[in-house]
């Protein structure tokens, strides 16, 4: 059996960036996700005798991660003043090259418009595409079963569809994505 | 119009973190822990300068608290001894802490707007008390807010803070890309007194302190500052102290007559005349290290807050400067002081558990400045998600509490006393979202979103 320092460097090693990935998508600011990685880290060594291993040990940290966000955004007040504050998310942590600028443009258009989405539609979609969990987790971590989680990430984007539509950034012509469906 | 392929692809490569190999863990946790870390260790912060506190005025203050409890303990004396029969203070019983079953037909019987008058007076009457010899004295049906009227305006900004000012209401909220100060005199209508004067937001808290109003705020350039105004018109911006954390905005601010208090995580701003002003860390302070204050508010000549850390604890300080624990909640509970009344100090907050489960909305209530209970509602059980208490108004009218669940929203309970609460199952809060509440006059005003556009709901009371 490891020493318990040992299961937690390999843990911390393990799943570090996926936790301060979780939260520079939602936070922007990344002296705040690190922080608040580090938060998640220090209550997984306080609880370490009772953390699953392997993939349900990611799961069960995202699931703190989650409440330690939901607590630093808990206050309406708070979530609009950080919000302004910390601007939109991927914005100054996604400082990218001259040669990123075309896809920075087009990802602050996303970012505009996933955030006219509610909150809980915003979620479901980070979660499945960019923290790229299973929709078990989504779930689970959503209080929901995962038909429920497919069914509000399916309804999520296509909300998300009709924002970027109402944008007028998108032409899908000059888009080099996958090609549109037949109908 | 795009696929839904297409969307997700478009989603993926927005992402903010596509790197995840670029992302260097900094090995604080393994510092902390070959540091023999408690779980309590953090950041030091550099000691700033001290505090100067207006000890003549919170010695005036002192002084006037001790006469006008003498004047009312002798009052008190005055009029038990002329009046026998009948207890006025009834309605100061402590309210229970264990569920009170209410029935359907249960009548609030007291017109007592105090929230524990329901329950006080939902004790049977004494099988001894002799007979009434004279027919009883014909009473109104106590007023509720069944009395009263929910007006919906959807105002032009989302406000993040709300106070009642001698002036009105005054709000601090964004429309668009500016953050503005906003004047009403009634809710409804709503003038933008301070157009974004700054690079980076207002917010942090509207309070109004010694005679003049104070909106905090973060400026790109200046950093952390304070807007203050005598008028509620002219502004001027005040710095705050600089301290060691480049991040954060202030995020909330109370004002115990004396002391004008910001916070910010574990870090307290304090200021006697609201343009000077001192910053004190977690170790200056006496609260935790590592902290993350979570609500403060003044009540009954102390400031209250709470920290979310593994253990959430209830401080409290009657000078902003040094702080004491007076409760640590249970490890599946966190509270936050949200209103305090007749001496009690009520707080909202949530109840989880320890793995992914869902957080439920719960409440407590601090009598003694002490104790703190926690309020069983039976009524504020809602369908499982993840939930929290939003508001908590007492109002002449009884007690209305908003609470946040996922994904439905804000919900709403109401009634003349904590036990005689019932859902407020009125169409206007359909798709109600984030409320917020503050009392003005004898209106209500609870601010949030409807189905995501900023709205005010105001109750008007009917007599």
């Amino acid at each position: 059996m490891d020493a318990p320092e040992q299961r937690f460097t390999r843990l911390y090693d393990t799943h570090y960036r996926a936790i301060v990935s979780y939260f520079l998508r939602r936070v922007g600011s990344s002296s705040l996700a690190h922080d608040l990685a580090e938060d998640v880290f220090l209550v997984a060594w306080r609880k370490l005798d009772h953390l699953p291993s392997g993939d349900e040990g990611l799961y069960w940290l995202f699931g703190l991660a989650k409440k330690l966000l939901w607590n630093h955004n808990r206050k309406a007040a708070t979530r609009i003043r950080l919000g302004h504050r910390l601007r939109a998310p991927g914005e100054p942590a996604a400082q990218q090259p001259e040669d990123q600028v075309v896809r920075n443009d087009d990802a602050r258009a996303v970012i505009r418009a996933l955030g006219t989405l509610s909150d809980a539609d915003q979620e479901v979609i980070r979660l499945a595409y960019w923290d790229d969990l299973p929709h078990a987790v989504i779930g689970e971590l959503l209080g929901c079963s995962r038909s429920a989680a497919d069914v509000r990430l399916h309804r999520a984007i296509r909300r998300l569809r009709k924002a970027m539509a109402r944008s007028g950034h998108f032409q899908v012509e000059e888009l080099q994505l996958p090609a549109q469906k037949e109908t | 119009m795009l696929t839904d392929e297409q969307v997700i692809e478009l989603v993926r490569r927005a992402d903010p973190a596509p790197d995840q190999e670029r992302l260097e863990p900094r090995h604080d946790a393994l510092t902390l822990l070959a540091a023999g870390d408690d779980g309590r260790t953090g950041r030091i912060l550099t000691p700033r300068k001290t505090l100067k506190l207006p000890a003549g005025r919170r010695w005036l203050r002192s002084a006037a608290a001790f006469v006008a409890a003498l004047v009312l303990v002798l009052g008190a004396i005055g009029i038990v001894a002329l009046v026998s029969g009948d207890d006025p203070d009834a309605a100061d019983e402590p309210i229970a802490t264990t569920p009170v079953p209410v029935t359907a037909d249960a009548p609030a019987t007291t017109a007592a707007p105090e929230p524990e008058a329901a329950v006080t007076t939902a004790a049977p009457p004494e099988p001894s008390a002799p007979p009434a010899t004279t027919a009883p004295p014909t009473t109104e049906p106590p007023l509720t807010f069944a009395d009263g009227t929910w007006n919906l305006v959807e105002l032009g900004f989302r406000a993040s803070e709300v106070t009642s000012t001698r002036l009105g209401l005054m709000a601090v909220g964004r429309e668009a890309e500016r953050s503005g100060i906003y004047l009403s005199e009634t809710g409804e209508r709503w003038d933008l007194v301070l157009d974004g004067p700054i690079d980076g937001g207002l917010g942090g808290g509207v309070v109004e302190h010694a005679g003049a109003f104070y909106v905090f705020g973060t400026s790109d350039s200046a950093g952390r500052l304070v807007m203050r105004s005598e008028d509620g018109t002219t502004w001027t911006q005040v710095a705050l102290p600089t301290v060691s954390r480049d991040e954060g905005v202030v995020q909330g601010a109370a004002s115990d007559g004396d002391i004008l208090l910001a916070y910010m995580w574990d870090i307290v701003f304090l200021s006697a005349d609201g343009i000077e002003w001192v910053a004190l860390d977690a170790a200056q302070s006496g609260l935790l290290e590592n902290v993350s204050l979570e609500g403060v508010i003044a009540f009954d000549g102390h400031f209250y807050g709470t920290e979310y850390n593994d253990e959430r604890i209830l401080y409290a300080s009657d000078t902003g400067a040094d702080w004491q624990p007076v409760h640590t909640f249970a490890r599946d509970e966190f509270g936050w002081p949200s209103v305090g009344h007749d001496g009690v100090l009520y707080l909202g907050g949530f109840t989880f558990d320890q793995g992914l489960g869902p957080m439920e909305a719960a409440l407590w209530r601090m009598p003694d400045g002490e104790t703190v209970e926690r309020i069983d509602l039976a009524q504020a059980v809602f369908p499982p998600g993840e939930g929290w208490t939003e508001a908590i108004v007492l109002h002449d009218r009884g007690v209305l509490l908003s609470f946040h669940v996922e994904p439905t929203g804000s919900h709403l309970i109401a009634g003349p006393g904590m036990a005689t609460l019932e859902i407020v199952d009125d169409p206007v809060f359909e798709g109600a979202e984030g409320l917020n509440a503050v009392t003005f006059d004898d209106r209500i005003l609870l601010f949030g979103e409807k189905n995501g556009v900023p709205h005010a709901w105001i109750w008007t009371p009917v007599d």
